[in-house]
């Protein structure tokens, strides 16, 4: 129950709330933290919607002349936003649920059949949160870049998108598997066991029986899956193309560009796009975000 | 009974059938590479093939290590990195702690709203923030034009004390002396003679116009904040750790929340009504009872600032001259920048899982010495 610790006694009881400095400090401490948060997106929001001329021209704290959506439109379209906003969404989507379901086939078995290497496997997959992927890409991407030089024919399947998806799901594995066998041990035993003496096969069982019912749990992780991906960006920089990127990386080039072109407004518009989607999920779905997130940071 | 109808070997097929898609993913992308990694550090192999066709590489020992360890941008980039890990372990916790101690206890009002607030960055694409960070600290940016109003309003101040002193509006050499005492050095080199130049410039405007001159000179001759420090090496670091620090606080926030929300409330309310302050129930009940919560975080800390690139990358780029640089950009410009070194970038790579484990055995070993208050 979230919030059910009680409330300190003694402020209750004062009738006239003292300002104490301890309580100042605090909200000037956590207001420090919000406001730059607020403030930075209010700033990028104001830019967005100046035009180039105005922006440089104008204090960066002035408003903008007229409210001017133009950017908006011009980063969907000529900067190609757009096309890397699909590009996200289908990476995002396509590897955070091929993820899941590959983790909770194999999150399954080790948390509800015994057998000798139950706990040899988890282990096995649970040291792999620990191994930073940066550091398996770096040979990963020699080996297939070798293949690729090797045999043009492949080259379309050893860089790209494909290897880029394989690595989205892959990372995924070890903090998927350790979540999603937490919730399937908290799970009673009697449903398995009727469905085992119907005849059902292990595989019926779990996709039928077991996965509808960690439903919450698997909602949690999907959300966490995707907004890592959503905002993954070193995969990208080594897997992909300027043409065909995602959203972090197609923002990166346009930032690069912006620094000599002086085109900040629309790239601002460009982060807006990219983040606003983002924030309503996280607004519309908070409770789960952060069960996802601490249910897989590892327990104390 | 239907049981006996599938055999027990076709079940335990089945089984590793449901395990075998996750293994072989885990086996290709994160064991097997990292085995690669190990060997490629210790070889000469230089693009190409690596197995199959001609072998053109072998194993030839520590040369790569050796050239790391000669290599000063290798210690700067560990320097960095060290930086970073500081900023996380005594920037992050504890804030994330108090915060999340604070919402707990319901000390602060509206706890929904400030741990959204502050967990928002943690959700939001790190290149977005480091553009937008980067944006905000230019010499175009937020902080800047705050700066350079204070600076013109001190000097105008300073203008106007000058030729109130002085009973108005004269030019003389004891005025442009005082007038080239209050004016930034950096923005003096516009002259080529300071003193005769003001000089010749101040006889040109009418006694009457003294605000325009004095509008003038400040765009002039006031100082402007040039971010400098950003190209030193160390100081160049401060901007990123803020950033570093304000970014994932909300992260440990949500997880100490968590955590602490388990702990059986009765246990917090005795040692309040025994008389113990909050900082008393936070010091000695609550975070004894989170320590393993803590480590454990610490160790992720650890393992999540040895790995930023994004952020970094977006910010700065390593640059300027390479002072902001960390392993992770040192060995993607070994990797893939100019001229690629492929082993050199594997040792890189090897160095930053050595480094990590050593921390995290250490923080292990600290919580050994220190904790089990438990």
């Amino acid at each position: 129950m979230p919030f059910k610790a009680g409330e300190p006694p003694a402020i209750r009881r004062r009738r006239l709330p003292r300002i104490r400095p301890g309580r100042l400090v605090v909200y000037l401490l956590l207001s420090l933290f919000a406001l730059s948060a607020i403030a930075a997106f209010a700033w990028v929001f104001m830019i967005s919607l100046k035009t180039t001329p105005e922006f440089l021209s104008t204090s960066p704290w002035a408003l903008p002349q007229k409210l001017r959506f133009a950017n908006f439109a011009l980063a969907w379209k000529k900067a190609r936003i757009g096309s890397y906003f699909v590009n996200s969404i289908m990476a995002s989507s396509v590897g955070a649920s091929v993820s899941i379901i590959v983790s909770a086939l194999a999150a399954y078995v080790i948390a509800r059949v015994r057998f000798r290497l139950n706990a040899l496997l988890g282990n096995f997959f649970l040291v792999g949160y620990m191994i930073p992927l940066m550091l398996t890409v770096i040979p990963l991407y020699f080996l297939l870049a070798g293949i690729a030089n090797a045999n043009p024919p492949l080259s379309a399947l050893m860089i790209g998108w494909g290897p880029l998806l394989g690595l989205y799901v892959a990372s995924g594995v070890p903090f998927n598997t350790f979540v999603l066998r937490g919730f399937f041990e908290s799970l009673p035993s009697e449903m398995e066991e009727a469905a085992a003496i119907d005849g059902a096969t292990p595989f019926r069982t779990f996709w039928q029986i077991m996965l509808p019912l960690v439903t919450s749990g698997i909602v949690s992780t999907f959300l966490v899956n995707f907004l890592s991906l959503w905002n993954e960006f070193f995969l990208a920089l080594i897997f992909l193309k300027k043409e065909n990127a995602t959203l972090p990386l197609g923002l990166f080039y346009m930032a690069q560009r912006a620094e000599y072109t002086a085109q900040w407004t629309d790239l601002f518009a460009a982060v807006l796009i990219t983040t606003v989607p983002v924030l309503v999920v996280f607004a519309l779905l908070q409770k789960q975000v952060y069960r996802g997130m601490t249910q897989g940071a590892l327990k104390g | 009974m239907r049981r006996g109808i599938r055999s027990r070997a076709e079940e335990t097929r089945a089984y590793w059938a449901m395990i075998l898609p996750a293994f072989i993913l885990y086996m290709l992308v994160l064991a097997f590479p990292i085995i690669l990694s190990i060997v490629l550090s210790l070889s000469n192999y230089n693009g190409g093939q690596l197995f199959g066709g001609a072998q053109h590489w072998k194993i030839t020992g520590f040369q790569q290590y050796e050239r790391l360890v000669n290599d000063p941008q290798f210690w700067l980039a560990l320097k960095n990195n060290i930086y970073i890990v500081i900023a996380s372990i005594f920037g992050q916790l504890p804030l994330g702690f108090i915060f999340a101690y604070l919402i707990y206890r319901r000390i602060v009002k509206f706890g929904d709203f400030w741990q959204g607030v502050i967990y928002m960055p943690a959700i939001i694409s790190t290149i977005v923030l480091g553009i937008m960070w980067s944006v905000i600290f230019s010499p175009t940016g937020l902080i800047a034009d705050v700066l350079n109003k204070a600076y013109a309003n001190s000097f105008s101040q300073s203008l106007a004390q000058i030729f109130h002193q002085a009973g108005g509006f004269t030019v003389n050499d004891d005025i442009v002396k005082k007038i080239l005492g209050v004016s930034d050095p950096k923005a003096l080199t516009v002259f080529a003679n300071p003193a005769a130049d003001l000089k010749t410039m101040l006889l040109t405007y009418q006694p009457g116009q003294l605000t325009v001159m004095s509008s003038d000179l400040t765009n002039l001759l006031a100082r402007k904040w040039t971010p400098d420090f950003l190209a030193k090496q160390d100081l160049a670091m401060l901007p990123i750790m803020f950033v570093v620090v304000w970014c994932w606080t909300g992260m440990y926030l949500i997880l100490f929340l968590a955590n602490m929300q388990k702990i059986d409330p009765q246990l917090l309310e005795a040692a309040r009504i025994d008389g113990a302050g909050e900082g008393q129930v936070m010091g000695w009940i609550v975070l004894p009872l989170l320590s393993g919560v803590i480590v454990n975080s610490a160790i992720l800390c650890i393992a999540g600032s040895l790995n930023s690139f994004a952020l970094i990358w977006a910010m700065t780029q390593g640059g300027p001259a390479r002072v902001t640089e960390l392993l992770s950009i040192y060995m993607y410009t070994n990797a893939f920048v100019g001229a690629p070194n492929f082993p050199l970038a594997n040792a890189i790579a090897m160095s930053i899982v050595i480094f990590s484990v050593v921390l995290i055995v250490a923080t292990k070993l600290v919580e050994k010495r220190y904790g089990g208050k438990e």
